[in-house]
C-alpha cells in the first residue's frame, strides 16, 4: 500500500440540484494548509484555533469545484483559482448555503476518517507480527530439559 | 480507409487527478491508425506532479473540454510529445 495520497475526488449532491466536487482524501501537505489556515498568533506568541475559520479551512481544503452558478446562470469558477479568490466566493454566499455546504464537507472528512481507521485497523490485523521472531523452541518445542 | 484527424488548439492542461500538473501552450493532437499523439509546447509544470499518474491532458472548447489519458510522457526542454489513450471525453 503507497504512503502517497491519490488525487481522488467525489462528488457529493447537495440541494437545488447542485453538485460540490471535493477531494477524497486530504495529503500531509493540505493537512497542513488547512490548520495554517485555522490558526493565528495571540498576543504572547502562542498559536490558537480560531474557531470562525475552521469551517471555512475545512472547505478550502476539500473543495476542488461546484455547480453553483450565478443570477445570470454562469458557473462560478472556482476550479483552479487561487485561495483568496474561491474564499471569496464562498464568503458571497447566503449563509444557509454556507451552512449547508460546510456540514457537507464536515460530513465527508468524518466519513474518510472513519473509513481511513477502519483500514489501518485492518492492515494492522493483516500485518499482525511478533515483536521478536520467534526462536527455535517455539516452534518445534523445547530441546533440553533441566531437573534441579 | 483510415484517415488521420488533427486536431489544435492555444492552451491546454496536464492533470494528475485534481492537480494541475502543467500548463501548455499551443498544442496539437494528431490521430493516426495506431494512435492518438500530442505535441505541445510547456508553459509551467510541477515536476512531481507530472511523474505521477495517472496523468491526463485536458483541452478546453466553448461547450466543455477533451480529456485524453498520457500513456507515454516525453518533455524536452519547452516541448512535450505523449502518446494518448483514446478521448475520455
Amino acid at each position: 500500500m503507497s504512503r502517497f495520497v491519490p488525487p481522488d475526488i467525489k462528488v457529493l449532491k447537495i440541494s437545488q440540484g447542485d453538485t460540490l466536487t471535493v477531494k477524497r482524501r486530504l495529503n500531509s501537505g493540505e493537512q497542513r494548509a488547512m490548520f495554517s489556515r485555522m490558526t493565528l498568533a495571540g498576543v504572547d506568541g502562542e498559536m490558537r484555533v480560531n474557531r470562525l475559520q475552521i469551517g471555512m479551512s475545512k472547505i478550502l481544503a476539500y473543495l476542488v469545484d461546484w455547480s453553483l452558478t450565478g443570477d445570470d446562470g454562469t458557473l462560478v469558477a472556482i476550479r483552479d483559482q487561487p485561495i483568496e479568490t474561491v474564499q471569496a466566493a464562498i464568503d458571497a454566499l447566503d449563509t444557509e448555503s454556507y451552512a449547508e455546504i460546510r456540514e457537507a464537507i464536515e460530513k465527508h472528512a468524518n466519513d474518510v476518517e472513519t473509513e481511513r481507521e477502519q483500514e489501518k485497523n485492518g492492515l494492522a490485523g493483516e500485518n499482525a507480527s511478533p515483536v521478536t521472531s520467534p526462536s527455535p523452541s517455539d516452534a518445534t518445542g523445547p530441546t533440553s530439559t533441566s531437573a534441579s | 480507409m483510415a484517415h488521420n484527424v488533427t486536431v489544435s488548439g492555444v492552451a491546454g492542461f496536464l492533470r494528475n487527478g485534481y492537480f494541475l500538473a502543467g500548463t501548455l501552450g499551443p498544442w496539437t493532437v494528431t490521430r493516426s491508425e495506431s494512435a492518438w499523439t500530442l505535441t505541445a509546447a510547456i508553459l509551467k509544470t510541477d515536476a512531481f506532479r507530472v511523474s505521477q499518474r495517472p496523468l491526463r491532458f485536458v483541452a478546453t472548447h466553448a461547450k466543455g473540454a477533451w480529456v485524453w489519458p498520457i500513456v507515454e510522457l516525453h518533455i524536452s526542454g519547452a516541448s512535450l510529445n505523449a502518446v494518448l489513450g483514446p478521448l475520455e471525453k
